[in-house]
Order: C-alpha cells, then sequence, then structure tokens
C-alpha cells in the first residue's frame, strides 16, 4: 500500500485530499505546513508527496529543497499544488525538485489520475 | 470515484472565516509608514487560500472575486504597488464583501455579487 504525504494549511483541502486518496486506497499522512511535513516524512517513509505552495512556516518550495536533501526522497515523486497565476513559483519549484504539478482548482478524478500518471 | 464535496463545505467556510478575521486584523494593524512584509504575506496567504478552496468547491463568485483582492496583494507584496490608505480601506471591504457571500453560502442563498462588484480593485 503505498503512502501520501498530503500538504495543505487549508483544512478543507486537506480533508478533500486526503478522503478522496483513501478511498481509492492510498494511505495518507497529512501535514498543515512545510515544517509539519517535512517532521512526519522523516519519521515516517512516504511514496508520494503532494503539496500545496504558500503556506505559513515553511512554504512548499522551501520543503521540495528540504526532501531533495535527505537521501530518502531524493527521487520520491514529489507533485506541488497550484494555481495557474503562479507561474514563476512553478520554475522556482521545479529548480527545487518538484516532479510536476496539479493546477488548482481541481477535483477528485483530476487528483487520482495525475496521482496515477506519477506513480507509474 | 464520485466524491460528494459537499461534506467538505462547512469546514472551508469555518476556516474562511478564519481567514477573514486574520486579514482583517492584519490590515487594521497596518503601520503605513513602515510595512512589514510578514503582515503582507499573512494577508495574501489567507486571500489565497480563500481563494483556493472556493474554486475546488464550486463557489466561483467568490473564487473570482478574491482572485482579483490576491492579485492586487500579491502586486503590492512583490513591490510593484504601493500600499496606502485607500487600499487599506479597500481590502477591509473586500473582507466584509467576502464575509458577507461566505454567509450568504452559509445560509443557502444566492451570493450577491453587487457590493463586490462596486469595488475597484483593478490596478
Amino acid at each position: 500500500m503505498a503512502t501520501i504525504l498530503a500538504v495543505d494549511d487549508s483544512a478543507s483541502m486537506r480533508q478533500m485530499v486526503s478522503f478522496t486518496l483513501k478511498g481509492a486506497g492510498f494511505d495518507v499522512i497529512e501535514a498543515a505546513d512545510g515544517q509539519d511535513a517535512l517532521d512526519k516524512a522523516k519519521q515516517s517513509s512516504v511514496d508520494l508527496v503532494l503539496s500545496d505552495v504558500n503556506m505559513p512556516v515553511m512554504d512548499g518550495i522551501e520543503l521540495v529543497k528540504n526532501l531533495r536533501a535527505l537521501p530518502n526522497y531524493k527521487f520520491t515523486p514529489i507533485l506541488m499544488l497550484t494555481t495557474e497565476s503562479a507561474g514563476d513559483k512553478k520554475s522556482e519549484g521545479k529548480n527545487a525538485g518538484a516532479t510536476g504539478w496539479l493546477v488548482k482548482p481541481f477535483n477528485p478524478d483530476q487528483l487520482l489520475a495525475t496521482i496515477k500518471k506519477v506513480m507509474g | 470515484m464520485s466524491v460528494d464535496l459537499s461534506q467538505f463545505h462547512q469546514v472551508f467556510f469555518e476556516e474562511s472565516h478564519e481567514g477573514l478575521d486574520v486579514m482583517e486584523s492584519a490590515l487594521l494593524g497596518i503601520d503605513l509608514a513602515n510595512i512589514d512584509s510578514e503582515s503582507i504575506n499573512t494577508i495574501f496567504r489567507a486571500a489565497h487560500s480563500i481563494k483556493g478552496g472556493s474554486g475546488t468547491f464550486g463557489f466561483n463568485e467568490i473564487a473570482e472575486f478574491t482572485h482579483v483582492v490576491e492579485t492586487l496583494l500579491d502586486l503590492i507584496r512583490s513591490d510593484q504597488f504601493k500600499m496606502e490608505t485607500e487600499q487599506v480601506e479597500l481590502f477591509l471591504k473586500s473582507v466584509d464583501c467576502i464575509r458577507t457571500m461566505i454567509n450568504q453560502l452559509e445560509q443557502e442563498q444566492a451570493v450577491d455579487t453587487q457590493q463586490a462588484g462596486e469595488l475597484n480593485l483593478q490596478t
């Protein structure tokens, strides 16, 4: 069973993502910001990270940089959840090591389709 | 797979009200002579979250209006637009406007976009 780390400071988004992923058979660990996610990633084995960009404490870009510096997370797929308006953030995230993007707003089917594509 | 998104609406309403309160107190506490970039970031993040959630849950009137607010905040955040008393007042009115729209959604009323349309947030 693959484990997905879902990171978003919005509780409703976290719940929606988590509910959708669990319904599709994934194990889900939720985190409310980048630092929370980094701590949880270190404590567990995560197969895919799904992260918002704009968050307090540590944003999604910093999270990607920090995860890529960890030996266990060098090649783990990391998908960023972002809005279309955030063009420069996309290249920043890509440079930091993000695998791909899912543009907000997305629906549960789009979320699962993207994850299945990334996980092969 | 079909997910009923309405089960997340209440949480979205609650966090939106919290976000609007955060925006309001940050706006009221702003010192225009010495603007703290973290305050602007806080206001921006709250608006950004409301926009993202409202888009996801299909509340397009709120998503569209909050997008305009967010765009102006982003320009201020990146020093391309100056925050003056006029903008603070406009943002405070925008907060009221979004709050009214959220309340209407909570009470399952039609969302009135007239107030949003009257606020001139274009740069």
